[in-house]
């Protein structure tokens, strides 16, 4: 009895196995008419698009139907990590993917080193608009030598400084965004303004010890692994700096992460005199603390610029349509779009050309004080230097975080947590 | 050992009832009606039983080529992961902390729930199971408000009293203890149900003449209940067991800490699948995982069985 | 809690205790209401809001304007109600077999039942919806409802409880008088355990309901959403807007608020008919 239940188990499994395998060779791309490759124009395509929440496109999309009728793009949202989840589900599986999918920075490196789950970009017509973006953020979109592309930069987050204005007066800094910045030109400086702001205020300088790090960190020219992919974090001065910096400023941090519910209530309150800003930071400021209208002001970071945020589209492999698909990413990122995408969202362009643009010239926020907002993420965002980063960068990321938090924690010494970090990160970089 | 344990249980059912007496003997129905379970297993179970074993083997990470190692995972699993028996050491404190008093309290309150004389028994039972139908979305950004080292309402409550404020995030107990309270208001009115049901189903013959013996409540609760509940308390030490083997939202949700000091096992099984991408090892913690929560389970059946007599 | 036991106690401090703990099981579920009729700005306050806000009907029109909010929600209702008929019936006939039916390999069977349960469900993820796949369902309500007909945990409820609540005697009975199987659990052991369909219904609906992690994984198209997922998308990458989200998890929750009273009321039915009787 047992060995025949057995038996039929076993050829049921076969079966299923079977199927799913069968599945791959006729690949479930979408669209009706499996004809696909290159050309294309005239027939009728679907393609489908996987995005997250808040990415501003759903207008531009609906112009691009209008425009060319004979594609209709079907958009799929999901929560950001369930997005991504979804995306490696679908890659792993070997079926399901989308004709475009979204990958946000924080995961470009775990998909670009699998280049043949993707589309090259290069194969239709990348080559031709690279130059319409910046430098570095191309370059993170590309293989260490360029001959493949991943995906079609969307927006990018570079970071300047929001500064409150009455705490910096209070503890006798200058308020003024030029003097500023002239007197915070080093992260030394910072910290230094930092602690005369805790003698005179009791306040503390920013939220949280991991943050400050991961800033200085993307500062650098090399961070955990050189372009071999060897760990060369022990050897990396940007690293060490980055480290020595964030445990030395322990002290003006309240360790509060940007993304704790308690996060708001603290900025409300005016517990810290500076918040890294990148562009889509703005709003957030402005709902979370509206009381705070008119205090505050923004200049360059010390040191050098950094970025936080943006994505790239993608064309999975398992498209039946990527010339179409292609078509339709990069006139979606074309300056034109993204200048109206900027207009109605304040997602901020990767273009460099629109920074020149009065739109983005005269972009301001009274909230912020200064007019000029707009002309200091552009200057920010062309002073991001391109940093290599392996597909393990953001587990080493993740290590060092939280070995700065347990110090912070008072759950560990500096030189431990350190010690600790590396030994993790041998273990884990090698599964 | 596993088959000599369930004769054993069925022995101990029946002696509870009368004597021990054959049931009817139908295979072909008994067949027909458990049926669907394992047909539905065998489509939609077993092929992914099998792709996580032969993972396991495999060092892959989702992407790209599959590469044969053997049990390499196993070994460093076993012999060089730290962090894995620290996931097994919350996860063990964690399941302590949070499931032993939601039982007793869950019964307790079925208990009281259940008597006769209660005026208003419709409300109590849904504000009890409340939790339960509150979405963990909302529940972890709650609990995670209300446990905030600065502005949490416990700590505001804290101070209130003059007590200095806890740091809940950053220290080994307050995390626990933090995860421990979400488990626990969220699954205390689930197993009261679940109890509340099983004392339906005692007669009330039972306890009226019990009361006219002479029995106090107290007695009746220890002495009447307890012991004819015996197959829905298996049934859910069985299931908080395994439950509490898996937990995975409210860690995940509450964050578990830079020290690692909420990581369960599960949590850190899909880390390692979803946000390192390694799944062969991933598929490695899977399968150990799976032997900890069998042993385990029939652990705690054992320690049932034992206390029931 | 002592205080059922001590006769002298009076039944005041048991209301005491039950409130006390409706209270704290009811505090989420209020506040969650209370930061969803807010701002964010009024929620960041110290102390925090523990009133509710005006802002309710607008926060809502946020969730209307970026979700298919009524579509989502019919979705997340037929998958529910089919799953919750599927597992009470499959369920309690499985249960009803193991814990009065004699046959081989029984416990074997049963072993292995409790033992699928223990498997960590994280991984199974790829391989499933390698499953789904080949079979076309994506984006197809039946992914989610089929896998879900008919569970382990359901079928073990139903075994102990038939174990503890339906006489043997009576099953004999039945027998002597030629009742078949079927009719046996039909006429029988269905009246006899409605405590246990009106418990295992709630609960099976509760969860499929709240369930995010499979349906996610299958159902990408915004018409097959489920409310959960759909509610999930209210999270932006970069910013999160806790009153909007909150409002439309309190929306959400309503209609299984409604269900658990249609299946409370099954259950008190169930007390006052009273159990079988030996």
């Amino acid at each position: 009895m047992l060995k025949k239940y057995a038996l039929s188990l076993l050829f049921f499994v076969l079966f299923i196995c079977l199927a799913a395998c069968s599945e791959d060779d006729e690949s479930s791309g979408s669209g009706d008419n499996g004809s696909g490759g290159s050309g294309g124009s005239g027939e009728n395509v679907e393609l489908t698009m996987w995005v997250f929440p808040g990415m501003g496109i759903d207008e531009q999309i609906e112009r691009y139907q209008e425009e060319n009728e004979n594609v209709t793009i079907n958009i799929q949202e999901a929560e950001y990590a369930d997005h991504h989840q979804n995306l490696l589900t679908a890659l792993g599986a070997g079926s399901g993917a989308p004709d475009v999918a979204v990958v946000e920075s924080a995961y470009i490196e775990q998909f670009k080193v699998n280049p043949d789950q993707f589309h090259n970009l290069n194969d239709y017509g990348a080559e031709d608009i690279k130059d319409d973006f910046l430098e570095w953020r191309w370059r993170e979109a590309s293989s260490p030598d360029g001959s493949f592309v991943l995906g079609i930069p969307t927006d990018v987050g570079p970071m300047a400084m929001a500064y409150r204005m009455d705490i910096f007066e209070e503890a006798g800094l200058p308020t003024d965004p030029d003097e500023v910045s002239s007197q915070l030109s080093t992260w030394e400086d910072y910290i230094e303004a930092g602690r005369q702001i805790q003698d005179a205020t009791g306040g503390y300088m920013f939220n949280h010890i991991a943050e400050i790090y991961g800033v200085i960190r993307d500062q650098g020219e090399e961070q955990y692994f050189d372009e071999e992919n060897n760990l060369i974090i022990e050897e990396s001065e940007q690293i060490a700096k980055a480290w020595e910096l964030a445990v030395e400023a322990i002290d003006i941090q309240p360790g509060i992460e940007r993304e704790s519910t308690e996060y708001g209530a603290a900025l409300a309150r005016g517990d810290f005199a500076t918040v890294f800003l990148p562009p889509w930071m703005l709003q957030r400021i402005k709902d979370d603390a509206p009381d705070t209208e008119g205090l505050w002001n923004v200049a360059q970071i010390p040191e050098a610029s950094g970025n936080w945020g943006g994505s790239l589209l993608t064309i999975p492999a398992q498209s039946d349509h990527p010339q179409e698909a292609y078509d339709f990413i990069s006139w979606l990122m074309a300056p034109e779009q993204q200048l109206e995408i900027f207009k109605s969202y304040g997602n901020f362009p990767s273009t460099p050309e629109l920074y020149d643009h009065e739109e983005v010239q005269n972009y301001n926020d009274p909230f912020f004080t200064r007019d000029d907002l707009g002309v200091m993420f552009g200057e920010a965002a062309e002073r991001v230097e391109y940093v290599y980063r392996s597909p393990d960068t953001s587990t080493v990321n993740t290590i060092i975080d939280d070995a700065l938090t347990s110090i912070h924690d008072g759950s560990a010494s500096p030189e431990e947590a350190w010690n600790n970090a590396l030994e993790e990160i041998d273990r884990q970089i090698s599964r | 050992m596993v088959e000599h344990n369930t004769v054993h249980s069925e022995a101990v059912d029946n002696k509870t009832k009368k004597k021990y007496r054959p049931k009817i003997h139908d295979a072909l129905s008994g067949y027909l009606f458990i049926s669907p379970f394992f047909i539905l297993f065998a489509i939609f179970g077993v092929y992914p039983l099998i792709f996580t074993a032969y993972l396991s083997l495999h060092k892959w990470n989702v992407l790209g080529e599959r590469e044969f190692i053997g049990v390499s995972n196993y070994q460093a699993l076993l012999t060089n992961d730290p962090l894995f028996w620290k996931s097994v050491g919350n996860t063990f404190s964690i399941w302590v902390i949070s499931t032993v008093p939601q039982l007793i309290l869950a019964l307790i309150l079925a208990f009281i729930l259940n008597q006769a004389f209660l005026k208003a028994k419709g409300i109590f039972r849904l504000a009890v199971f409340m939790p339960n139908i509150t979405s963990v979305v909302a529940v972890a950004i709650i609990f995670s408000a209300m446990f905030g080292t600065n502005y949490g309402v416990i700590n505001y409550g804290l101070t209130l009293f003059g007590l200095e404020p806890y740091d809940w995030k950053g220290s080994y107990l307050g995390t626990q203890l933090a995860i421990s309270a979400m488990v626990m208001w969220r699954w205390v009115g689930y197993n009261t149900i679940i109890y509340l049901a099983g004392l339906q189903g005692i007669s009330k013959d039972l306890y009226e003449a019990a009361t006219i013996d002479g029995a106090s409540k107290t007695q009746q609760f220890l002495y009447l209940t307890i012991p004819l509940m015996r197959p829905i308390i298996l049934f859910t030490v069985i299931l908080s067991t395994i439950g509490g083997m898996q937990i995975f939202a409210e860690p995940l949700l509450f964050g578990r800490g830079a020290s690692n000091q909420g990581l369960t096992m599960t949590l850190y099984l899909y880390e390692e699948a979803f946000t390192r991408f390694s799944f062969g090892y991933g598929a490695a913690i899977a399968w150990v995982l799976f032997v900890i929560i069998i042993l385990f389970s029939l652990f705690n059946m054992f320690l049932t069985q034992r206390i029931k007599s | 809690m002592r205080e059922v036991g001590e006769k002298k106690v009076p039944k005041f401090f048991l209301y005491i205790f039950l409130t006390f703990a409706s209270i704290i099981s009811i505090f989420p579920f209020y506040w969650m209401f209370v930061i969803g009729s807010n701002t964010n700005s009024e929620v960041n306050k110290i102390p925090p809001a523990l009133l509710p806000g005006p802002n309710f009907v607008e926060n809502m029109q946020k969730v209307f304007e970026r979700i298919d909010f009524f579509g989502s929600l019919l979705n997340s209702f037929i998958i529910s109600t089919t799953i919750t008929i599927a597992v009470l019936f499959f369920c309690s006939l499985a249960g009803f077999a193991f814990a009065k039916i004699d046959f081989k390999y029984k416990n074997f069977f049963f072993i292995f039942l409790l033992a699928t349960m223990m498997v960590p469900p994280q991984l199974g993820l790829i391989p499933s919806f390698m499953i789904i796949s080949a079979l076309g369902w994506v984006d197809q309500l039946q992914a989610v409802i089929v896998p879900g007909m008919v569970n382990a945990f359901g079928v073990f409820f139903m075994r102990q409880y038939i174990a503890s609540s339906i006489p043997n005697d009576l099953m004999e009975a039945a027998k002597i008088d030629g009742c078949g199987n079927f009719r046996i659990y039909w006429n029988i052991v269905v009246p006899a355990i409605k405590p246990a369909f009106a418990t295992l219904g709630i609960i099976t609906y509760m969860n499929s309901w709240n369930d995010f992690l499979w349906p996610l994984v299958v159902l990408k198209d915004k018409s097959s959403h489920t409310i959960q997922i759909a509610l999930r998308t209210l999270n932006d990458a970069y910013t999160t807007d806790y009153p909007m989200i909150l409002a439309g998890t309190f929306l959400a929750t309503i209609p299984i608020l409604i269900v658990f009273l249609i299946f409370n009321k099954q259950f008190i039915a169930g007390i006052t008919e009273g159990a079988v009787k030996s």
